[in-house]
């Protein structure tokens, strides 16, 4: 079963061409990883399957994008229930100014979930999910901004997971990380994969080969190949994605 | 773009692969010398072969060595990580020719100490059939340097001539020994050189098989993919 299906994917910052003919699916329940150097369109890729370009003007698409096989582009299409099913994990950990509780909160209180024992009940399941309960369930009432960058990425990814999405993307969510925390949030995705479908954008070749089990390689907004991370990693088809990862391309 | 933006890791790899050729030079010189030994009846320079061995066993450790701190280095991947984990392997086959070397300096000081049976009579000839062997080692040990995966698939066909050569020449000597059985002292030693040798093309074949899955990614062991 495919989460994602792209099919001849342009896109467009005004008169640059930033994607050409993408055409990939993502297996569901797995990860997947992008990898390419600075500027290929990895994340411009990642912001078209929950429509994040939407809110940067001049932007165009062309082609046919489906997310659990319904059309994202098709006229009066909901965007904000797609956001809810797309769920997005950013670089920087960005909690809101907000309790800790709240954070998590914030997300089922929007899409009607009022009960308090309903939102406690959330806000405990997905804390636990994330390995933040344990820590943090004496201090539900601080500032999420007293945390720890791991913990606010943690507390981000709670936040993202509260409203119960099909498919994750997260864009280098450990680039700002140390090494530990970096470890621990790669160990947080495999278990989260159990659940959701995740595309993860990174910078760092050593990470996609850990996490992911299909990788795919941009460049200069192509994606030149998509396959099992074991194959892209040891018998790459192509000579650019072996020139990448070989580190003979800067 | 032939080179490593890292151009250390360059230099890394190319004195791992200069390190895989002396390792190669050596036992090729060792299988070599065992011919010039038999052939010039030379009980000194089959004694000489047998003390190479140790350069060669060092040479395994320190080549392990090295392929092992590349991995944890500079986590390799695709060809480079192809290379030096087959490095790995390469080195274990040249380990055993050089002890599989030594094994046929030991049968060649019992062959001159006998003195009277040759390695070229009737239709054995040990001499063709260890050129031929020479041949496979030489070619499988370019075809991983020079990483030529079509040399190396020319090794193959010449591994079915060495069986041939090797039953051939040990059923003579077993019938020779049955028709004399004072002669079993004698025939022994040649017997175990041909089967050694034999040994020696098996490694090489292994060689042009790690060559192979190196250059292409193809895995052709047990049964040439």
């Amino acid at each position: 079963m495919k989460s994602i299906n792209c099919k001849n994917l342009n896109f467009y910052y005004d008169d640059f061409k930033a994607l050409k003919n993408i055409n990939m699916s993502v297996s569901h329940k797995r990860v997947t990883a992008l990898i390419g150097p600075s500027g290929c369109g990895k994340s411009t890729l990642l912001r078209v399957f929950n429509r994040m370009n939407d809110l940067i003007s001049g932007t165009r698409v062309t082609g046919e994008v489906e997310i659990f096989g319904e059309s994202i582009f098709k006229k009066g299409f909901d965007v904000t229930s797609l956001r809810k099913r797309v769920g997005m994990v950013f670089q920087r950990p960005n909690p809101f100014y907000l309790s800790i509780f709240d954070n998590v909160a914030h997300g089922p209180k929007i899409h009607g979930i009022w009960k308090r024992n309903e939102v406690e009940e959330i806000v405990q399941k997905n804390l636990m999910a994330v390995g933040l309960w344990d820590a943090l369930k004496d201090r539900l009432k601080d500032n999420a901004l007293t945390l720890s960058l791991e913990q606010q990425q943690r507390l981000c990814i709670a936040r993202t997971i509260a409203v119960k999405p099909e498919i994750l993307l997260m864009d280098e969510p450990c680039s700002a990380l140390d090494p530990q925390a970096m470890a621990r949030i790669e160990e947080l995705m495999q278990d989260l994969k159990n659940e959701y479908t995740i595309l993860i954008v990174t910078h760092n070749m050593q990470q996609a080969a850990r996490v992911s089990e299909d990788c795919g390689f941009m460049l200069l907004g192509e994606l030149i190949e998509l396959g099992p991370t074991s194959q892209i990693f040891t018998t790459p088809k192509d000579k650019r994605t072996e020139d990448y990862i070989t580190g003979r391309y800067g | 773009m032939d080179h490593h933006i890292d151009r250390h890791f360059d230099e890394a790899l190319l004195a791992l692969k200069q390190q895989i050729m002396l390792m190669g030079n050596k036992v090729e010189i060792m299988v070599s010398d065992c011919m010039r030994a038999l052939k010039e009846k030379d009980k000194n320079l089959a004694e000489k072969i047998i003390d190479s061995d140790q350069s060669i066993n060092a040479l395994e450790i320190a080549i392990d060595e090295q392929c092992i701190e590349l991995l944890a280095r500079y986590q390799p991947a695709a060809s480079d990580l192809r290379f030096i984990t087959r490095g790995l392997k390469i080195v274990t086959d040249l380990e055993r020719i050089g002890d599989l070397a030594v094994n046929c300096a030991q049968r060649i000081k019992q062959i001159i100490k006998e003195n009277n049976i040759s390695p070229k009579m009737d239709e054995v000839d040990v001499y063709k059939m260890a050129k031929i062997v020479q041949d496979m080692l030489r070619t499988s040990l370019t075809a991983f340097i020079e990483e030529n995966a079509t040399l190396a698939e020319n090794v193959f066909t010449r591994d079915d001539e060495v069986d041939e050569a090797t039953e051939k020449y040990v059923t003579i000597l077993i019938e020779k020994a049955a028709k004399e059985p004072s002669s079993i002292k004698k025939i022994f030693p040649m017997t175990s050189l041909i089967r050694y040798l034999e040994r020696i093309a098996d490694h090489s074949t292994n060689i042009a098989e790690l060559a192979i899955f190196m250059v292409r990614g193809r895995d052709v062991r047990h049964g040439r993919g």
